[in-house]
């Protein structure tokens, strides 16, 4: 595509003529801040690379002279900030509330007035005289350790001004969700509450375990002969090791469930479970007399695990 | 897996963006580095880089300070979510009955004052 197309100008537009032009595609049509608009999207795409290609005036009057074409120029897959805006664990989803919506019923309540319910507010205090706002509230992130997430725990973060303040991390919690330290956040003005610390947390993965909501799941590597004959096997969870028996005829994929091994959710008791997913490991080095012995054995006991596996 | 980047790397992924940048846009919560107690220094995630790079577009077309700049990233954070919202509600509306539907799709023609269309 032609970029003083792309743009709307002149081949003979001057440089400032060329943002201007640029400037006002990105405001009516970047699709952060139009998002669902697929036909703006494409203006600002062909715009960015165009204006990448017109702003820098060597490139521009390489292009001029036919020595260089538009379409070296495009930008690489850009990842747009909206791929990312909606998801239910974006941190930047903010904690607006919705303390507006009194005329919902008391089904939506929680939902509609959690937040920041027991708190002031700002306004005028007559009885006393001047302003009053609560502080504002400060956002951080934190990643945690799988274990602390699963189990509860406590660790340290770092305030703007240096110093660190303790954290308890409760039990359970997910990824994408907020620990609130009350009155930990801004200062108030005259006799409003202080702001609160949200603290946003993200689990560091581990190299053993998966979370499922309260469900843990690992992968348990069995031998051969521990899938053919059945045996006991320990399994570590997440409160310690465990001994789980791996039944005769075991296969790879084959889910065992140990009930109440798993992560108990804030506000519950009971645990949920740890799925055990075997996978069963060829030994390192097959030796003659496992071979012999396997091909004497398909001679008489064939079977087609993939019967009726047909696109 | 996640992807993470130091502040080195961020800088090299957003050209348009310099150390004091991002400085100021850390001090204005236009972007809030994730803080790792086993990790020495804080560190950014994909979200943030494509967040960076809509922050330097948008500082350098808007001319916005960072301050603005954070304002509009938080108007846009407000939309986004909004519009998730809406788009579950929606979905679960869309699947119950069909009276509820109807009622639906009639008032958010009505706000916004397009003619509803016609039965089929």
């Amino acid at each position: 595509m032609d970029p003083y197309e792309a743009l709307g100008v002149s081949k003979t537009a001057t440089a400032a003529e060329i943002k201007k032009a640029y400037r006002k595609i990105v405001k009516e049509s970047h699709p952060d801040i139009n998002p669902g608009d697929k036909a703006g999207e494409e203006r600002f795409k062909a715009a960015a690379a165009a204006y990448d290609l017109l702003k820098d005036p060597e490139k521009r009057a390489r292009f001029d002279r036919g020595e260089i074409d538009a379409s070296g120029q495009e930008r690489p897959e850009q990842h747009f900030y909206r791929q990312y805006a909606g998801a239910q664990d974006n941190p930047y989803r903010g904690t607006q509330g919705f303390d507006d919506y009194e005329d919902l019923s008391d089904f939506f309540a929680s939902f509609t007035r959690g937040a920041r319910a027991e708190r002031g507010g700002a306004g005028h205090d007559h009885m006393h005289g001047g302003f009053h706002a609560d502080g504002a509230d400060m956002r951080y992130r934190l990643e945690v350790s799988f274990m602390d997430a699963a189990l509860g725990g406590s660790t340290r973060i770092t305030l703007p001004d240096g110093a660190s303040l303790e954290v308890q991390i409760p039990r359970g919690i997910a990824d994408g969700q907020t620990i609130r330290l009350r009155g930990k956040g801004g200062a108030p003005i005259g006799k409003g509450r202080p702001g609160d610390a949200l603290i946003t947390v993200s689990v560091a993965p581990h190299k053993l375990f998966r979370r499922e909501g309260d469900n843990i799941r690992v992968t348990l590597p069995i031998t051969i002969d521990e899938a053919i004959l059945g045996a006991k096997v320990e399994v570590p969870t997440i409160s310690g090791p465990v001994n789980v028996t791996v039944p005769k005829g075991a296969s790879s994929g084959q889910v065992l469930r140990l009930r109440g091994r798993g992560v108990a959710l804030r506000g519950k008791d009971a645990r949920g479970d740890q799925l055990v997913e075997l996978k069963i490991v060829a030994p390192p080095k097959v030796d003659d007399a496992l071979a012999d012995f396997m091909a004497d054995w398909r001679k008489k006991n064939s079977y087609d695990p993939r019967k009726g596996m047909t696109a | 897996m996640m992807m993470e980047y130091t502040e080195e790397q961020v800088l090299a992924e957003v050209p348009q963006l310099d150390r004091a940048m991002l400085v100021r846009f850390v001090a204005a919560e236009v972007v809030i580095p994730v803080q790792a107690p086993t990790r020495a220094t804080p560190i950014f995630r994909e979200i943030d880089v494509a967040r960076l790079r809509l922050a330097c577009e948008l500082g350098d077309c808007l001319e916005l300070q960072e301050d603005a700049l954070a304002v509009v990233m938080g108007l846009i954070d407000q939309v986004h979510a909004l519009r998730a919202d809406l788009h579950a509600v929606l979905s679960l509306v869309d699947a119950g009955p069909d009276a509820l539907r109807r009622e639906v799709q009639s008032i958010l023609y009505q706000r916004h004052g397009v003619a509803e269309p016609d039965e089929q």
